[in-house]
């Protein structure tokens, strides 16, 4: 019988594999998205996330051509508008004017060619407007 | 009444902080006398609380909007359980119910433990007291669900996507799933503390960590079977950081039942079990802290909350706490035996850890992320959808895998020849599944074809274990309930199993189309051809609904309708999908439509078709029957408890 | 705030204090107020019960292992003899401090059980542990035949 414990051998060897994957990961395939607010737009082009409140109007539709039109800025009112054309599915329900919102797309020259469009769940752990 | 329920919170937090002091006095002195007014203190928070609590439910019932809190979460149209469920849908009353839970669970912990483990308990009192504290301090203190004011006619109302009787149950099961981890962590810290780190805390509170995993567990699958009916976006599980934060506590407590295992049988993996006990309670508390500070981006908006540094101050005392704990005691955690061999079951167990910590720690790393880089970069990153799917199959298959080996491998060690022998026979399903479902198609997809496989690979294992252990023992049923914790875990590994085959087909072998159409135009997918019949819009008490009417001809013939509701109170939208399952087969026909134009009655229909995903939510079920089995009380296994720590109570 | 809330509430803090302060109410003078931990020989006691106990089921993990196929003829021999030897030695261990515990001359060793522990009485002399109950004949498995 084998007077070593291979268990160290396991572990070491075990949380090596871990790294490698986790490296393999974000070496061929790993990239994040900046998630910025409309504020913090100002140097910055290509894929984003930006995070915001939707300003109106909305107007357009997202499947056609001239895509749905709206505004967004930062949540605690404190900046200028970013203009946004959303292509691509329909937005959730919940979007409207006055909505959190998160819109995943292109950002160049100004204006952000959305493809993605996530609403905010009412937040259940701030007081609601009353009726 | 406010007042009665603050006066109860209030008495709650002197109490616990009474046992929490008291307790830890008597511990450090040996004080019998104190250490049982100290238990009897934890005893009466319960009670407080619960009157507390009772305040809050019999405002919440009568739409008492002189509760500021009853006032923003519901309204005089809410139906009786909606309203009661307001209870745990707003911040106050949700830490109002783990602070309920806490000194429940903790009072009948200890109650139940304070004669046999008397040396234990005098420790576990003030570990529970100090988590209870904390609670009972934010509420009195930060965020009060007894604010009052003067009462508006009616109140604000529940959002009505959270009107379901799924999103009723998700948060108290959760509840039950977080607080009881609770447990587990105060004896580990009782036996650390009091230097008896043998195995009776683990004995003590394996149905204990059993019972909050199974809540825990279940508790996620109510909240995607709400998101996958309620949300309509034709998923379950979007990765996001609150639905990560319940994921996270119980994969750590799922390695942590694994493991100690071990403890019990070979004095092996002790400091393991230390690590993952406190990183199961320290990631259900931290999980409390994502989802209510705002501090990361989330579809669960919780706006930013004062309460988020409370409970970031809160984890990293408590964490620190543990750390200390498990350094001081390092020489006490020495395992008793060694590990003999790199093929045994206890080295697959070693393994089953490793994984399991390292999916938990990438999704930890995947939450975490847009906070680091803020704070070194100055910037927010997000990471992604595919980081995550990515490392689900990196570990998650290599898991699936040893869920079927594991068991077949005898303990101290097995010889290659024996395994291959042992596993011939599920292999052999395991290859003739494989070319069966490439035959069929499934080819389409890797890892699709590889959790396929793996998984008939764990069934016929898990068959091969009930076969081979009822001929050895004469009866299936003297075989389960002679060793209800072995194969009531082979019952939830199929559970797991289920759920591998309904995500796998769900998500890798699903397919989706969307069109604009108008009455009388169709398309199709998968063998469904979907007909626009008609747009129609009604008035019914509180809405306006506007539905898309489809014939359906093909796999299914019928009519589906598909829309949303418009809410007058409170005025909210809420998608309402079209949705039939197939059970012939076994797959979900699930419809969006959305858009709608009433002049020119057209609409934009997306449809998908997800195979096998109500599998999904029959794992549900078959888990908690492999829950419940494992966690039966063994009569014999009670005495044998009983009497062996006799002599520790006298 | 009502009267009934005002009732409620006196009630229901007198009653905590009262709870609270109740072991000291009952012996406002402890003749020993030292908790109740095992003492050495209990605690060795259970460990040696501990080791018993988990080389038993290690042996009964065996055998069944052996009769389920999960491990060879081989293997299964190589193992036997030293589980049962361990298992022997431990059921020696434990005969041995049964007997040991009898002798009237071990001072710290209790030879009459003391009353039944109580809440709030003083810690009685530990009794002589009971014999553990044997396991069932039907856990322990006939060893297989060895070819």
């Amino acid at each position: 019988m084998s007077t070593r414990s291979p268990a160290r051998l396991i572990v070491a060897l075990g949380v090596a594999a871990v790294l490698a994957v986790f490296l393999l990961y974000t070496a061929v395939a790993g990239h994040s998205t900046p998630t910025l607010t409309p504020s913090q737009l100002a140097n910055h082009s290509g894929q984003l996330a930006v995070v915001g409140v939707v300003v109106a109007p909305v107007h357009g539709d997202s499947h056609s051509a001239a895509g749905l039109r709206f505004g967004l800025k930062n949540i605690d009112g404190k900046s200028g508008v970013v203009r946004v054309v959303y292509h691509g599915d329909n937005p959730p329900p919940l979007f409207r004017a006055g909505r959190n919102v998160v819109v995943s797309g292109s950002y160049l020259n100004g204006r952000l060619a959305g493809n993605n469009v996530v609403t905010k769940c009412p937040s259940k752990y701030t007081a609601a407007k009353p009726a | 009444m406010a007042d009665l329920g603050r006066a109860a919170l209030v008495v709650s937090l002197g109490l616990l902080v009474y046992a929490l002091v008291g307790g830890s006095v008597a511990a450090v002195t040996n004080r019998r006398r104190l250490a049982v007014s100290a238990r009897n203190a934890l005893f009466c928070a319960f009670g407080s609380t619960a009157i507390a609590a009772t305040v809050l439910a019999v405002a919440l019932v009568r739409h008492d909007f002189s509760f500021a809190y009853v006032a923003t979460h519901t309204n005089r149209t809410l139906s009786t359980p909606y309203a009661l469920s307001a209870f745990w849908g707003g911040q106050e009353g949700s830490l109002l119910l783990w602070l309920l839970v806490l000194t429940g669970y903790g009072a009948l912990a200890v109650a139940l433990n304070r004669t046999l483990l008397r040396d234990l308990t005098v420790w576990v009192v003030p570990v529970l007291a100090g988590i209870g504290t904390f609670f009972a301090f934010v509420l009195v203190a930060v965020a009060s669900p007894f604010d009052t004011q003067t009462a508006p006619l009616d109140g604000a109302g529940l959002t009505p996507s959270l009107q379901n009787p799924y999103m009723v149950a998700h948060p108290p099961m959760l509840y039950l799933g977080y607080v009881g981890l609770a447990i587990p962590f105060a004896f580990a810290a009782g036996a650390m503390l009091s230097g008896r780190t043998d195995e009776r805390w683990i004995v003590a509170t394996r149905r204990w960590t059993l019972a909050a995993w199974m809540f825990l567990g279940f508790g996620q699958l109510l909240g995607a079977h709400w998101a996958y009916v309620e949300v309509g976006w034709g998923g379950y599980y979007a990765w996001d950081p609150v639905e990560n934060a319940a994921l996270m506590p119980w994969l750590a407590a799922t390695a942590f039942l694994h493991s100690v295992m071990i403890q019990e049988r070979k004095g092996m993996l002790k400091v393991w079990n230390m690590v993952l006990v406190a990183l199961a309670f320290e990631l259900s508390v931290f999980g409390t802290f994502l989802t209510r500070s705002g501090v990361v981006n989330s579809i669960h908006s919780f706006a930013k909350s004062p309460i988020g540094a409370w409970f970031l101050a809160f984890v990293v005392i408590s964490s620190l706490f543990s750390l200390a704990l498990i350094l001081w005691r390092l020489p006490l955690l020495k395992a008793r035996t060694k590990l003999e061999s790199a093929l045994s079951r206890e080295a697959a167990f070693l393994y089953n850890n490793l994984l399991l910590v390292a999916l938990c720690l990438t999704i930890l790393w995947g939450v975490l992320f847009p906070i680091i880089t803020q704070l070194v970069k100055g910037e927010t990153r997000t990471i992604g959808r595919p980081y995550y799917d990515f490392f689900l199959r990196a570990f998650g298959l290599p898991l699936l895998l040893l869920m079927g080996i594991g068991p077949l491998i005898a303990w101290r060690k097995t010889s290659f020849r024996t395994l291959a022998k042992t596993l011939a026979w599920p292999g052999a399903v395991t290859i003739a599944c494989g070319i069966a479902l490439v035959a069929f198609g499934a080819g389409s997809s890797h890892p699709g074809l590889i959790a396929y496989t793996f998984s008939a690979f764990v069934l016929s294992t898990i068959v091969l274990e009930l076969v081979r252990g009822t001929r050895a023992t004469g009866s299936l049923v003297a075989l389960v309930s002679r060793n209800r914790r072995r194969y009531g875990g082979y019952v939830v590994h199929a559970a797991i199993v289920l759920l591998a085959i309904g995500i796998a087909g769900s998500s890798a072998y699903s397919s989706s189309t969307i069109r604009k159409l108008s009455p009388g135009q169709s398309m199709t997918l998968s063998g469904y051809t979907l007909t626009l019949q008609d747009v129609v819009r009604r008035q019914v008490p509180n809405a306006t609904e506007t539905r898309a009417i489809l014939a359906v001809k093909g796999r299914w013939n019928g009519r589906i309708s598909s829309g949303d509701n418009q809410y007058v109170n409170p005025p909210e939208p809420s998608r309402e999908v079209g949705l039939k399952t197939n059970w012939l087969r076994a797959e979900d026909l699930y419809v969006i439509a959305d858009s709608v134009n009433l002049k020119t009655k057209t609409v934009y229909v997306k449809v998908l078709v997800k195979p096998l995903v109500n599998l999904i939510w029959v794992a549900g079920f078959v888990f908690v029957l492999g829950s419940l089995i494992a966690l039966w009380p063994d009569a014999r296994e009670q005495r044998r408890l009983v009497t062996r720590l006799a002599p520790a109570r006298a | 705030m009502t009267v009934l809330a005002v009732v409620l509430g006196v009630v229901v803090a007198a009653g905590a204090v009262l709870l609270v302060a109740w072991p000291f109410l009952r012996e406002p003078v402890a003749a020993d107020d030292r908790l109740d931990a095992p003492s050495e020989g209990e605690a060795h006691w259970l460990e040696l019960l501990d080791e018993r106990d988990r080389v038993l089921g290690a042996l009964k993990e065996l055998e069944f292992d052996h009769r389920t196929g999960k491990i060879g003829d081989d293997d299964y021999g190589s193992q036997i003899g030293p589980l049962r030897r361990s298992a022997a030695a431990a059921l020696r261990a434990i005969d041995g401090y049964r007997a040991r515990m009898s002798a009237p001359e071990i001072p710290d060793l209790p030879t009459e059980p003391g009353p039944p522990p109580d809440e709030g009485t003083p810690p009685t002399p530990a009794p002589v542990p009971e014999p553990y109950p044997p396991p069932d004949e039907a856990d322990i498995p006939a060893p297989a035949p060895q070819e």
